[in-house]
Protein backbone atom coordinates (compact mmCIF):
# COMPACT_ATOMS: atom_id res chain seq x y z
CA UNK A 1 0.00 0.00 0.00
CA UNK A 2 3.08 2.41 0.90
CA UNK A 3 4.99 1.38 -2.26
CA UNK A 4 1.71 2.33 -4.29
CA UNK A 5 0.86 5.36 -2.67
CA UNK A 6 4.42 6.64 -3.46
CA UNK A 7 4.27 6.02 -7.02
CA UNK A 8 1.57 7.72 -7.08
CA UNK A 9 2.86 10.55 -5.51
CA UNK A 10 5.66 10.14 -8.25
CA UNK A 11 3.82 10.57 -11.13
CA UNK A 12 1.74 13.38 -9.71
CA UNK A 13 4.93 15.47 -8.74
CA UNK A 14 7.03 14.97 -11.90
CA UNK A 15 3.50 16.05 -13.66
CA UNK A 16 2.86 19.13 -11.66
CA UNK A 17 6.08 19.87 -12.45
CA UNK A 18 6.57 19.10 -16.34
CA UNK A 19 3.22 20.76 -16.50
CA UNK A 20 4.45 24.38 -16.87
CA UNK A 21 8.55 23.41 -16.29
CA UNK A 22 10.46 22.60 -13.45
CA UNK A 23 11.48 26.55 -13.03
CA UNK A 24 7.96 27.82 -13.48
CA UNK A 25 6.53 25.59 -11.18
CA UNK A 26 9.19 26.78 -8.65
CA UNK A 27 8.37 30.07 -9.51
CA UNK A 28 4.55 29.62 -9.19
CA UNK A 29 5.55 27.45 -5.84
CA UNK A 30 7.80 30.28 -3.98
CA UNK A 31 5.43 33.09 -5.12
CA UNK A 32 3.44 32.08 -2.35
CA UNK A 33 6.25 31.68 -0.06
CA UNK A 34 7.43 34.77 -0.66
CA UNK A 35 4.18 35.93 0.21
CA UNK A 36 3.07 34.42 3.04
CA UNK A 37 6.91 34.02 4.04
CA UNK A 38 8.34 37.36 3.50
CA UNK A 39 5.74 40.24 2.25
CA UNK A 40 2.86 39.45 5.20
CA UNK A 41 5.60 39.29 8.25
CA UNK A 42 7.58 42.26 7.32
CA UNK A 43 4.24 43.93 7.21
CA UNK A 44 2.99 42.88 10.33
CA UNK A 45 6.58 43.08 12.15
CA UNK A 46 7.49 40.96 15.55
CA UNK A 47 4.08 40.35 16.43
CA UNK A 48 3.81 37.64 13.48
CA UNK A 49 5.03 35.18 16.23
CA UNK A 50 3.35 36.85 19.50
CA UNK A 51 0.39 36.83 18.37
CA UNK A 52 0.15 33.34 15.78
CA UNK A 53 -3.73 33.78 15.10
CA UNK A 54 -2.44 36.62 12.72
CA UNK A 55 -0.22 33.86 10.37
CA UNK A 56 -2.90 31.06 10.55
CA UNK A 57 -5.38 33.67 8.95
CA UNK A 58 -3.17 33.65 6.19
CA UNK A 59 -3.75 29.79 5.82
CA UNK A 60 -6.33 30.08 2.67
CA UNK A 61 -3.41 31.40 0.50
CA UNK A 62 -1.84 27.79 0.22
CA UNK A 63 -5.54 26.17 0.21
CA UNK A 64 -6.26 28.64 -2.25
CA UNK A 65 -3.35 26.84 -4.12
CA UNK A 66 -4.40 23.42 -3.29
CA UNK A 67 -8.01 24.22 -4.84
CA UNK A 68 -6.32 24.98 -7.78
CA UNK A 69 -4.38 21.89 -8.61
CA UNK A 70 -6.41 19.17 -7.03
CA UNK A 71 -9.23 19.55 -9.49
CA UNK A 72 -6.88 17.78 -12.18
CA UNK A 73 -6.66 14.43 -9.69
CA UNK A 74 -9.15 12.33 -11.13
CA UNK A 75 -11.03 14.69 -14.03
CA UNK A 76 -7.85 15.57 -15.87
CA UNK A 77 -7.00 11.60 -15.85
CA UNK A 78 -10.55 11.59 -17.27
CA UNK A 79 -9.84 14.06 -19.56
CA UNK A 80 -6.98 13.35 -21.34
CA UNK A 81 -7.76 9.52 -21.41
CA UNK A 82 -5.32 8.34 -18.79
CA UNK A 83 -7.85 6.97 -15.96
CA UNK A 84 -8.55 3.92 -17.70
CA UNK A 85 -5.32 2.58 -18.05
CA UNK A 86 -4.53 3.54 -14.90
CA UNK A 87 -7.73 1.31 -13.15
CA UNK A 88 -6.75 -1.28 -15.11
CA UNK A 89 -3.77 -1.49 -13.51
CA UNK A 90 -2.77 -3.84 -10.47
CA UNK A 91 -3.09 -0.38 -8.96
CA UNK A 92 -5.35 -0.83 -5.48
CA UNK A 93 -8.45 1.83 -5.10
CA UNK A 94 -6.70 3.08 -1.76
CA UNK A 95 -3.47 3.55 -3.25
CA UNK A 96 -4.64 5.94 -6.24
CA UNK A 97 -7.24 7.68 -3.88
CA UNK A 98 -4.61 7.90 -0.97
CA UNK A 99 -1.83 9.14 -3.36
CA UNK A 100 -3.82 11.67 -5.12
CA UNK A 101 -5.26 13.18 -1.89
CA UNK A 102 -1.47 12.92 -0.39
CA UNK A 103 0.24 14.88 -3.49
CA UNK A 104 -2.37 17.73 -2.41
CA UNK A 105 -1.94 17.73 0.77
CA UNK A 106 1.83 17.78 0.57
CA UNK A 107 1.78 20.72 -2.02
CA UNK A 108 -0.62 22.62 0.44
CA UNK A 109 1.49 21.98 3.09
CA UNK A 110 4.78 22.06 1.87
CA UNK A 111 3.61 26.05 1.05
CA UNK A 112 2.99 26.47 4.42
CA UNK A 113 5.85 25.05 5.84
CA UNK A 114 7.96 27.04 3.27
CA UNK A 115 6.60 30.14 4.46
CA UNK A 116 7.11 29.28 8.00
CA UNK A 117 10.39 28.97 7.49
CA UNK A 118 10.31 31.86 5.28
CA UNK A 119 8.70 33.89 8.32
CA UNK A 120 11.18 32.96 10.98
CA UNK A 121 14.47 34.01 8.98
CA UNK A 122 12.24 37.33 7.68
CA UNK A 123 11.07 38.42 11.28
CA UNK A 124 14.49 37.09 12.69
CA UNK A 125 16.77 39.51 10.55
CA UNK A 126 14.36 42.30 10.66
CA UNK A 127 13.02 42.12 14.05
CA UNK A 128 15.46 40.00 16.14
CA UNK A 129 17.90 41.91 17.45
CA UNK A 130 20.11 39.14 18.61
CA UNK A 131 16.70 37.24 19.99
CA UNK A 132 15.73 33.97 18.27
CA UNK A 133 11.97 35.47 17.83
CA UNK A 134 9.30 32.37 17.15
CA UNK A 135 5.75 30.43 18.20
CA UNK A 136 5.66 28.85 21.65
CA UNK A 137 6.03 25.19 21.64
CA UNK A 138 2.75 24.33 22.24
CA UNK A 139 1.58 27.03 19.48
CA UNK A 140 3.91 25.56 16.92
CA UNK A 141 2.71 21.97 17.88
CA UNK A 142 -1.17 22.91 17.13
CA UNK A 143 0.19 25.10 14.14
CA UNK A 144 1.47 21.83 12.38
CA UNK A 145 -1.15 19.76 12.95
CA UNK A 146 -3.75 22.67 12.20
CA UNK A 147 -2.50 23.14 9.34
CA UNK A 148 -1.70 19.66 8.10
CA UNK A 149 -5.89 19.08 8.48
CA UNK A 150 -6.72 22.03 6.83
CA UNK A 151 -4.87 20.74 3.42
CA UNK A 152 -6.64 17.48 3.90
CA UNK A 153 -9.90 19.01 4.21
CA UNK A 154 -9.55 21.14 1.16
CA UNK A 155 -7.72 18.21 -0.83
CA UNK A 156 -10.35 15.64 0.22
CA UNK A 157 -13.38 18.24 -0.68
CA UNK A 158 -11.35 18.51 -4.27
CA UNK A 159 -10.99 14.94 -4.86
CA UNK A 160 -14.25 14.52 -4.52
CA UNK A 161 -15.45 17.23 -6.20
CA UNK A 162 -12.53 15.86 -9.37
CA UNK A 163 -13.76 12.26 -8.84
CA UNK A 164 -17.67 13.60 -10.30
CA UNK A 165 -16.58 15.93 -12.93
CA UNK A 166 -15.98 15.19 -16.74
CA UNK A 167 -13.32 18.11 -16.72
CA UNK A 168 -10.86 19.63 -15.10
CA UNK A 169 -12.79 22.69 -16.34
CA UNK A 170 -15.86 21.77 -14.11
CA UNK A 171 -13.97 20.73 -11.25
CA UNK A 172 -12.32 23.87 -10.90
CA UNK A 173 -15.68 25.97 -11.29
CA UNK A 174 -17.37 23.32 -8.85
CA UNK A 175 -14.50 24.13 -6.41
CA UNK A 176 -14.43 27.70 -6.82
CA UNK A 177 -17.82 27.51 -5.26
CA UNK A 178 -16.68 25.27 -2.82
CA UNK A 179 -14.09 27.23 -1.85
CA UNK A 180 -16.08 30.26 -1.71
CA UNK A 181 -18.46 28.70 0.65
CA UNK A 182 -15.57 27.50 2.88
CA UNK A 183 -13.66 30.10 3.51
CA UNK A 184 -15.58 33.79 2.64
CA UNK A 185 -19.31 33.03 3.68
CA UNK A 186 -18.14 32.79 7.67
CA UNK A 187 -16.82 35.78 6.90
CA UNK A 188 -19.66 37.35 5.44
CA UNK A 189 -22.18 35.78 7.61
CA UNK A 190 -20.33 36.42 10.60
CA UNK A 191 -21.17 39.93 11.23
CA UNK A 192 -24.82 39.45 10.02
CA UNK A 193 -25.49 37.38 13.03
CA UNK A 194 -27.49 38.76 16.12
CA UNK A 195 -25.10 41.20 17.99
CA UNK A 196 -25.81 39.25 21.52
CA UNK A 197 -24.53 36.00 19.91
CA UNK A 198 -21.66 37.86 18.10
CA UNK A 199 -20.34 39.49 21.95
CA UNK A 200 -20.61 35.38 22.65
CA UNK A 201 -18.50 34.36 20.02
CA UNK A 202 -16.22 37.74 20.09
CA UNK A 203 -15.90 36.92 24.07
CA UNK A 204 -15.17 33.29 23.63
CA UNK A 205 -12.19 34.46 20.91
CA UNK A 206 -10.97 37.23 23.32
CA UNK A 207 -10.54 35.25 26.35
CA UNK A 208 -10.19 31.75 25.58
CA UNK A 209 -6.76 30.64 25.27
CA UNK A 210 -6.12 30.15 21.51
CA UNK A 211 -3.86 26.94 21.72
CA UNK A 212 -6.90 24.87 23.59
CA UNK A 213 -9.13 26.42 21.27
CA UNK A 214 -7.22 25.11 18.23
CA UNK A 215 -6.73 22.14 19.47
CA UNK A 216 -10.89 22.02 19.49
CA UNK A 217 -10.75 23.46 16.15
CA UNK A 218 -8.25 20.23 15.51
CA UNK A 219 -10.61 17.85 16.56
CA UNK A 220 -13.18 18.98 14.31
CA UNK A 221 -11.45 19.11 11.50
CA UNK A 222 -9.98 15.70 11.66
CA UNK A 223 -13.79 14.35 11.97
CA UNK A 224 -14.89 16.22 8.83
CA UNK A 225 -11.14 15.09 6.85
CA UNK A 226 -12.24 11.15 8.13
CA UNK A 227 -15.26 11.39 6.95
CA UNK A 228 -14.84 12.93 3.38
CA UNK A 229 -11.66 10.46 2.87
CA UNK A 230 -14.25 7.53 4.01
CA UNK A 231 -16.80 9.21 1.72
CA UNK A 232 -14.58 9.55 -1.14
CA UNK A 233 -13.32 5.95 -0.56
CA UNK A 234 -17.10 5.05 -1.00
CA UNK A 235 -17.37 6.62 -4.41
CA UNK A 236 -14.76 5.67 -5.32
CA UNK A 237 -15.81 2.63 -7.61
CA UNK A 238 -13.85 1.56 -10.77
CA UNK A 239 -16.85 0.86 -12.67
CA UNK A 240 -18.79 3.98 -12.40
CA UNK A 241 -15.48 5.95 -13.19
CA UNK A 242 -15.03 4.06 -16.27
CA UNK A 243 -19.05 4.91 -17.19
CA UNK A 244 -18.57 8.08 -16.13
CA UNK B 1 -4.40 -32.10 -14.51
CA UNK B 2 -6.25 -29.75 -17.95
CA UNK B 3 -4.40 -26.57 -18.09
CA UNK B 4 -6.30 -23.38 -16.91
CA UNK B 5 -7.43 -21.28 -20.28
CA UNK B 6 -6.56 -18.04 -20.56
CA UNK B 7 -9.95 -16.93 -20.92
CA UNK B 8 -13.56 -18.36 -20.58
CA UNK B 9 -16.66 -16.74 -20.66
CA UNK B 10 -20.47 -18.49 -19.96
CA UNK B 11 -23.09 -17.09 -20.90
CA UNK B 12 -21.76 -13.26 -20.19
CA UNK B 13 -24.02 -10.77 -20.51
CA UNK B 14 -23.58 -6.67 -20.05
CA UNK B 15 -26.27 -4.37 -19.73
CA UNK B 16 -26.97 -0.76 -19.78
CA UNK B 17 -30.23 0.38 -18.65
CA UNK B 18 -32.39 -1.18 -20.95
CA UNK B 19 -29.40 -1.52 -23.47
CA UNK B 20 -27.99 -5.25 -24.07
CA UNK B 21 -23.91 -4.34 -24.75
CA UNK B 22 -23.16 -8.36 -24.28
CA UNK B 23 -25.48 -10.77 -24.56
CA UNK B 24 -25.17 -14.83 -24.00
CA UNK B 25 -21.35 -14.89 -25.01
CA UNK B 26 -19.66 -18.17 -24.66
CA UNK B 27 -16.22 -18.83 -25.62
CA UNK B 28 -12.85 -20.34 -24.39
CA UNK B 29 -9.48 -19.29 -25.14
CA UNK B 30 -6.57 -21.15 -24.42
CA UNK B 31 -3.44 -19.91 -22.82
CA UNK B 32 -0.21 -18.86 -25.03
CA UNK B 33 -2.32 -17.92 -28.62
CA UNK B 34 -3.34 -15.08 -30.31
CA UNK B 35 -6.62 -14.44 -30.24
CA UNK B 36 -8.72 -12.03 -32.81
CA UNK B 37 -12.05 -10.46 -31.62
CA UNK B 38 -13.51 -8.79 -34.74
CA UNK B 39 -16.63 -6.69 -34.40
CA UNK B 40 -18.15 -3.41 -35.84
CA UNK B 41 -18.53 -0.30 -33.94
CA UNK B 42 -20.36 -0.72 -31.11
CA UNK B 43 -20.83 -4.23 -31.17
CA UNK B 44 -19.43 -5.06 -27.58
CA UNK B 45 -15.51 -5.51 -28.08
CA UNK B 46 -14.85 -2.63 -25.92
CA UNK B 47 -17.02 -4.03 -23.20
CA UNK B 48 -15.82 -7.36 -23.04
CA UNK B 49 -12.44 -6.39 -22.35
CA UNK B 50 -13.37 -3.88 -19.41
CA UNK B 51 -16.06 -6.98 -17.98
CA UNK B 52 -12.43 -9.38 -18.65
CA UNK B 53 -10.30 -7.09 -16.59
CA UNK B 54 -13.18 -6.75 -13.83
CA UNK B 55 -13.88 -3.08 -14.61
CA UNK B 56 -17.06 -3.80 -15.03
CA UNK B 57 -19.28 -6.53 -13.30
CA UNK B 58 -21.27 -8.93 -15.70
CA UNK B 59 -25.10 -8.61 -15.80
CA UNK B 60 -25.62 -12.50 -16.61
CA UNK B 61 -23.42 -15.27 -16.86
CA UNK B 62 -19.75 -15.32 -15.49
CA UNK B 63 -15.99 -15.22 -17.05
CA UNK B 64 -12.86 -16.18 -15.77
CA UNK B 65 -8.94 -15.10 -16.84
CA UNK B 66 -6.47 -17.33 -16.36
CA UNK B 67 -9.07 -19.26 -13.58
CA UNK B 68 -9.79 -16.33 -11.63
CA UNK B 69 -13.59 -15.12 -11.43
CA UNK B 70 -13.82 -11.35 -13.28
CA UNK B 71 -16.52 -10.50 -9.94
CA UNK B 72 -14.35 -12.17 -7.08
CA UNK B 73 -10.77 -11.81 -8.46
CA UNK B 74 -10.53 -9.01 -10.29
CA UNK B 75 -7.66 -7.61 -8.29
CA UNK B 76 -5.92 -10.32 -9.13
CA UNK B 77 -6.50 -10.39 -12.80
CA UNK B 78 -5.81 -7.32 -13.79
CA UNK B 79 -2.23 -8.31 -11.21
CA UNK B 80 -0.68 -10.94 -14.00
CA UNK B 81 -2.59 -9.14 -17.46
CA UNK B 82 -1.42 -6.40 -19.59
CA UNK B 83 -3.76 -3.51 -21.38
CA UNK B 84 -3.78 -1.26 -24.12
CA UNK B 85 -7.34 -0.29 -24.64
CA UNK B 86 -9.36 2.42 -26.50
CA UNK B 87 -6.83 5.11 -25.75
CA UNK B 88 -3.26 4.97 -25.58
CA UNK B 89 -3.20 6.30 -21.62
CA UNK B 90 -0.22 7.57 -22.12
CA UNK B 91 0.72 10.66 -19.47
CA UNK B 92 1.59 13.05 -22.49
CA UNK B 93 3.15 15.56 -20.12
CA UNK B 94 5.95 13.04 -19.23
CA UNK B 95 8.64 11.76 -21.30
CA UNK B 96 8.84 8.16 -22.32
CA UNK B 97 10.76 6.68 -19.98
CA UNK B 98 8.81 8.00 -16.97
CA UNK B 99 5.58 6.51 -18.92
CA UNK B 100 7.32 3.33 -18.31
CA UNK B 101 9.17 3.81 -14.75
CA UNK B 102 5.57 4.65 -13.62
CA UNK B 103 3.97 1.51 -14.81
CA UNK B 104 7.10 0.04 -13.54
CA UNK B 105 6.84 0.87 -9.89
CA UNK B 106 2.83 0.42 -10.45
CA UNK B 107 3.75 -3.31 -10.73
CA UNK B 108 6.40 -3.16 -8.40
CA UNK B 109 9.68 -4.11 -10.28
CA UNK B 110 13.03 -3.46 -8.84
CA UNK B 111 14.47 -0.61 -9.86
CA UNK B 112 17.20 -2.48 -11.76
CA UNK B 113 14.69 -4.81 -13.43
CA UNK B 114 12.76 -1.62 -14.50
CA UNK B 115 15.84 0.11 -15.91
CA UNK B 116 16.76 -3.24 -17.86
CA UNK B 117 13.46 -3.58 -19.18
CA UNK B 118 12.48 -0.13 -20.30
CA UNK B 119 15.87 -0.37 -22.48
CA UNK B 120 15.29 -3.61 -23.71
CA UNK B 121 11.55 -2.27 -25.19
CA UNK B 122 12.53 1.12 -26.21
CA UNK B 123 15.59 -0.03 -27.82
CA UNK B 124 13.40 -2.98 -29.59
CA UNK B 125 10.79 -0.47 -30.46
CA UNK B 126 13.51 2.23 -31.62
CA UNK B 127 12.74 4.42 -29.34
CA UNK B 128 15.67 4.28 -27.12
CA UNK B 129 16.87 7.21 -28.86
CA UNK B 130 13.82 9.32 -27.96
CA UNK B 131 13.70 8.52 -24.42
CA UNK B 132 13.39 11.75 -23.05
CA UNK B 133 11.30 13.53 -25.45
CA UNK B 134 7.90 14.68 -24.13
CA UNK B 135 4.93 12.02 -25.38
CA UNK B 136 2.47 14.54 -26.13
CA UNK B 137 4.78 15.96 -28.74
CA UNK B 138 5.32 12.65 -30.61
CA UNK B 139 3.57 10.68 -33.72
CA UNK B 140 0.74 8.76 -32.83
CA UNK B 141 2.20 5.75 -34.48
CA UNK B 142 5.17 6.54 -31.98
CA UNK B 143 2.65 6.75 -28.80
CA UNK B 144 1.05 3.43 -30.31
CA UNK B 145 4.49 1.56 -29.74
CA UNK B 146 5.56 3.16 -26.09
CA UNK B 147 1.69 1.96 -24.70
CA UNK B 148 2.00 -1.43 -25.79
CA UNK B 149 5.89 -1.50 -24.50
CA UNK B 150 3.63 -0.01 -21.52
CA UNK B 151 1.04 -3.33 -21.58
CA UNK B 152 3.71 -5.45 -21.87
CA UNK B 153 6.36 -4.12 -19.65
CA UNK B 154 5.90 -6.26 -16.43
CA UNK B 155 5.74 -9.48 -18.65
CA UNK B 156 1.65 -10.11 -18.19
CA UNK B 157 0.62 -13.91 -19.06
CA UNK B 158 -2.33 -12.34 -21.05
CA UNK B 159 -2.85 -8.70 -22.58
CA UNK B 160 -5.58 -7.30 -24.01
CA UNK B 161 -4.95 -5.14 -27.00
CA UNK B 162 -7.55 -2.50 -28.67
CA UNK B 163 -6.92 -2.09 -32.05
CA UNK B 164 -2.94 -2.15 -31.31
CA UNK B 165 -2.08 -1.43 -35.49
CA UNK B 166 -4.10 1.79 -35.60
CA UNK B 167 -1.68 4.57 -36.61
CA UNK B 168 1.01 2.68 -37.40
CA UNK B 169 2.86 2.51 -41.08
CA UNK B 170 2.61 -0.91 -42.45
CA UNK B 171 6.16 -1.47 -41.86
CA UNK B 172 6.04 -0.74 -37.91
CA UNK B 173 2.36 -2.58 -38.31
CA UNK B 174 4.06 -5.34 -40.03
CA UNK B 175 7.05 -5.26 -36.81
CA UNK B 176 4.98 -5.00 -34.35
CA UNK B 177 2.86 -8.10 -36.01
CA UNK B 178 5.53 -10.43 -35.82
CA UNK B 179 6.76 -8.97 -32.21
CA UNK B 180 2.88 -10.23 -31.00
CA UNK B 181 3.60 -13.15 -32.40
CA UNK B 182 6.78 -14.18 -31.14
CA UNK B 183 5.18 -12.86 -27.80
CA UNK B 184 2.72 -15.43 -28.09
CA UNK B 185 4.69 -18.64 -29.44
CA UNK B 186 8.37 -17.58 -27.69
CA UNK B 187 6.79 -16.48 -24.18
CA UNK B 188 3.55 -18.15 -24.06
CA UNK B 189 1.75 -15.37 -23.45
CA UNK B 190 -1.92 -15.07 -24.50
CA UNK B 191 -2.81 -11.66 -26.70
CA UNK B 192 -6.63 -10.73 -26.75
CA UNK B 193 -6.41 -8.74 -29.89
CA UNK B 194 -9.46 -6.28 -31.54
CA UNK B 195 -8.97 -5.10 -34.53
CA UNK B 196 -10.61 -3.90 -37.84
CA UNK B 197 -7.99 -5.13 -40.41
CA UNK B 198 -9.21 -8.32 -40.99
CA UNK B 199 -6.09 -9.64 -43.01
CA UNK B 200 -3.74 -8.49 -39.63
CA UNK B 201 -6.55 -10.99 -38.15
CA UNK B 202 -5.76 -13.60 -40.61
CA UNK B 203 -2.20 -13.62 -40.57
CA UNK B 204 -2.35 -13.40 -36.69
CA UNK B 205 -4.57 -14.99 -34.85
CA UNK B 206 -4.98 -18.10 -34.49
CA UNK B 207 -8.63 -18.18 -33.89
CA UNK B 208 -10.70 -15.68 -34.13
CA UNK B 209 -14.69 -14.55 -32.92
CA UNK B 210 -16.87 -12.56 -34.43
CA UNK B 211 -19.05 -11.02 -32.38
CA UNK B 212 -21.93 -8.34 -33.37
CA UNK B 213 -24.43 -6.83 -31.28
CA UNK B 214 -23.21 -8.39 -28.52
CA UNK B 215 -23.45 -11.52 -29.48
CA UNK B 216 -21.08 -14.23 -31.04
CA UNK B 217 -21.42 -15.35 -34.34
CA UNK B 218 -18.58 -17.48 -35.22
CA UNK B 219 -15.59 -18.52 -33.63
CA UNK B 220 -12.76 -20.67 -34.43
CA UNK B 221 -9.29 -20.83 -36.75
CA UNK B 222 -9.79 -18.31 -39.56
CA UNK B 223 -9.34 -20.95 -41.70
CA UNK B 224 -12.15 -22.91 -40.28
CA UNK B 225 -14.42 -19.52 -40.22
CA UNK B 226 -13.50 -19.53 -44.31
CA UNK B 227 -14.55 -22.61 -44.49
CA UNK B 228 -17.70 -22.84 -42.65
CA UNK B 229 -18.84 -19.11 -44.40
CA UNK B 230 -17.75 -18.23 -47.61
CA UNK B 231 -17.91 -21.29 -50.44
CA UNK B 232 -15.22 -22.81 -51.85
CA UNK B 233 -14.09 -21.33 -55.17
CA UNK B 234 -12.48 -21.31 -58.30
CA UNK B 235 -10.93 -18.20 -59.89
CA UNK B 236 -10.01 -17.73 -63.48
CA UNK B 237 -7.96 -15.28 -65.18
CA UNK B 238 -8.34 -15.26 -69.34
CA UNK B 239 -10.14 -13.92 -72.16
CA UNK B 240 -13.01 -14.48 -74.08
CA UNK B 241 -15.65 -15.14 -71.61
CA UNK B 242 -18.54 -15.32 -74.03
CA UNK B 243 -22.11 -14.95 -72.93
CA UNK B 244 -22.44 -18.88 -73.98
CA UNK B 245 -19.75 -19.75 -72.11
CA UNK B 246 -20.62 -18.22 -68.68
CA UNK B 247 -24.62 -19.45 -69.15
CA UNK B 248 -23.05 -23.08 -69.81
CA UNK B 249 -20.74 -22.56 -66.14
CA UNK B 250 -23.87 -21.20 -64.78
CA UNK B 251 -25.79 -24.02 -65.61
CA UNK B 252 -23.14 -26.59 -64.52
CA UNK B 253 -23.93 -28.86 -61.37
CA UNK B 254 -20.81 -28.10 -59.37
CA UNK B 255 -20.75 -24.40 -59.36
CA UNK B 256 -22.76 -22.24 -57.16
CA UNK B 257 -22.55 -18.74 -58.27
CA UNK B 258 -20.29 -17.12 -60.80
CA UNK B 259 -19.08 -13.38 -61.08
CA UNK B 260 -16.84 -11.82 -63.82
CA UNK B 261 -15.11 -8.67 -64.70
CA UNK B 262 -13.32 -8.02 -67.26
CA UNK B 263 -10.37 -11.33 -67.58
CA UNK B 264 -11.36 -12.61 -64.48
CA UNK B 265 -13.90 -15.16 -63.55
CA UNK B 266 -14.76 -16.53 -60.03
CA UNK B 267 -16.68 -19.81 -59.69
CA UNK B 268 -18.25 -20.39 -56.01
CA UNK B 269 -18.41 -24.17 -56.08
CA UNK B 270 -20.59 -26.44 -54.15
CA UNK B 271 -18.18 -28.72 -52.52
CA UNK B 272 -14.36 -27.72 -51.76
CA UNK B 273 -13.48 -31.54 -52.82
CA UNK B 274 -14.99 -31.06 -56.16
CA UNK B 275 -12.64 -32.17 -59.08
CA UNK B 276 -12.19 -29.26 -61.37
CA UNK B 277 -11.59 -30.46 -64.12
CA UNK B 278 -14.87 -30.62 -65.96
CA UNK B 279 -15.21 -27.12 -65.69
CA UNK B 280 -12.00 -26.18 -67.35
CA UNK B 281 -12.68 -28.73 -69.87
CA UNK B 282 -16.05 -26.90 -70.83
CA UNK B 283 -14.58 -23.75 -70.61
CA UNK B 284 -12.15 -24.21 -73.22
CA UNK B 285 -14.28 -26.15 -75.67
CA UNK B 286 -16.34 -22.99 -74.95
CA UNK B 287 -13.42 -20.94 -76.82
CA UNK B 288 -12.38 -19.63 -73.33
CA UNK B 289 -8.41 -18.80 -73.47
CA UNK B 290 -6.89 -19.43 -69.93
CA UNK B 291 -3.71 -17.92 -68.49
CA UNK B 292 -4.19 -18.39 -64.83
CA UNK B 293 -6.49 -20.78 -62.78
CA UNK B 294 -6.61 -20.36 -58.74
CA UNK B 295 -8.49 -22.87 -56.45
CA UNK B 296 -9.33 -20.83 -53.31
CA UNK B 297 -11.43 -19.70 -50.35
CA UNK B 298 -12.94 -15.83 -49.63
CA UNK B 299 -11.11 -14.00 -47.13
CA UNK B 300 -11.49 -13.76 -43.73
CA UNK B 301 -12.94 -9.89 -44.78
CA UNK B 302 -15.46 -11.56 -47.27
CA UNK B 303 -16.16 -14.20 -44.80
CA UNK B 304 -16.75 -11.09 -41.85
CA UNK B 305 -18.53 -9.37 -44.45
CA UNK B 306 -20.91 -12.40 -45.15
CA UNK B 307 -21.42 -12.87 -41.40
CA UNK B 308 -23.05 -9.36 -41.00
CA UNK B 309 -25.16 -9.62 -44.15
CA UNK B 310 -26.66 -12.63 -43.06
CA UNK B 311 -27.19 -10.97 -39.51
CA UNK B 312 -28.53 -7.74 -41.37
CA UNK B 313 -31.15 -10.38 -43.65
CA UNK B 314 -31.90 -12.42 -40.19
Amino acid sequence: MINDIVSILWKEWRELFRQRGLRSALVNWGVMVFLIGVLMPTQVGAEWFSIPMLSLIWCWMPMLAVAGTVTDAFAGERERHTLETLLASRMPDRGIFAGKLLTSVLFGWSIQLGGLMAATITINVTYGKGQFLFYSLDFFAVWLVITLLLMTLISAIGVLVSLRSSTVRQAYQKMSLAFLALVFIPTILGPMLPSNMLAAVNNFLVNTPPVPALWAACAVFLVFDLGLVAFGLARFQRARLILD
Amino acid sequence: MQAVSAVRVENLGRDFGTLSALNGLSFEIPQGIVFGYLGPNGSGKTTTIRVLLGLLEPTRGRAEVLGLDTRSGADGIRERCGALLEHTGLYERLNAEDNLEFYGRVWRMSAGERSARIKELLSGLGLWERRKEQVGSWSRGMKQKLAIARAILHRPQLVFLDEPTAGLDPLAAAALRDDLAQLASLQGVTVFLTTHNLAEAEKLCSQVAVIRKGQLLKIGSPDELRMASGAPRLEIVGRNFSPAALEALRGHPLVSGLEQHDHHLTLDLKDKNTDTSPLIQLMVTQGVQIDEVRKGQASLEETFLTLMEEEDHD
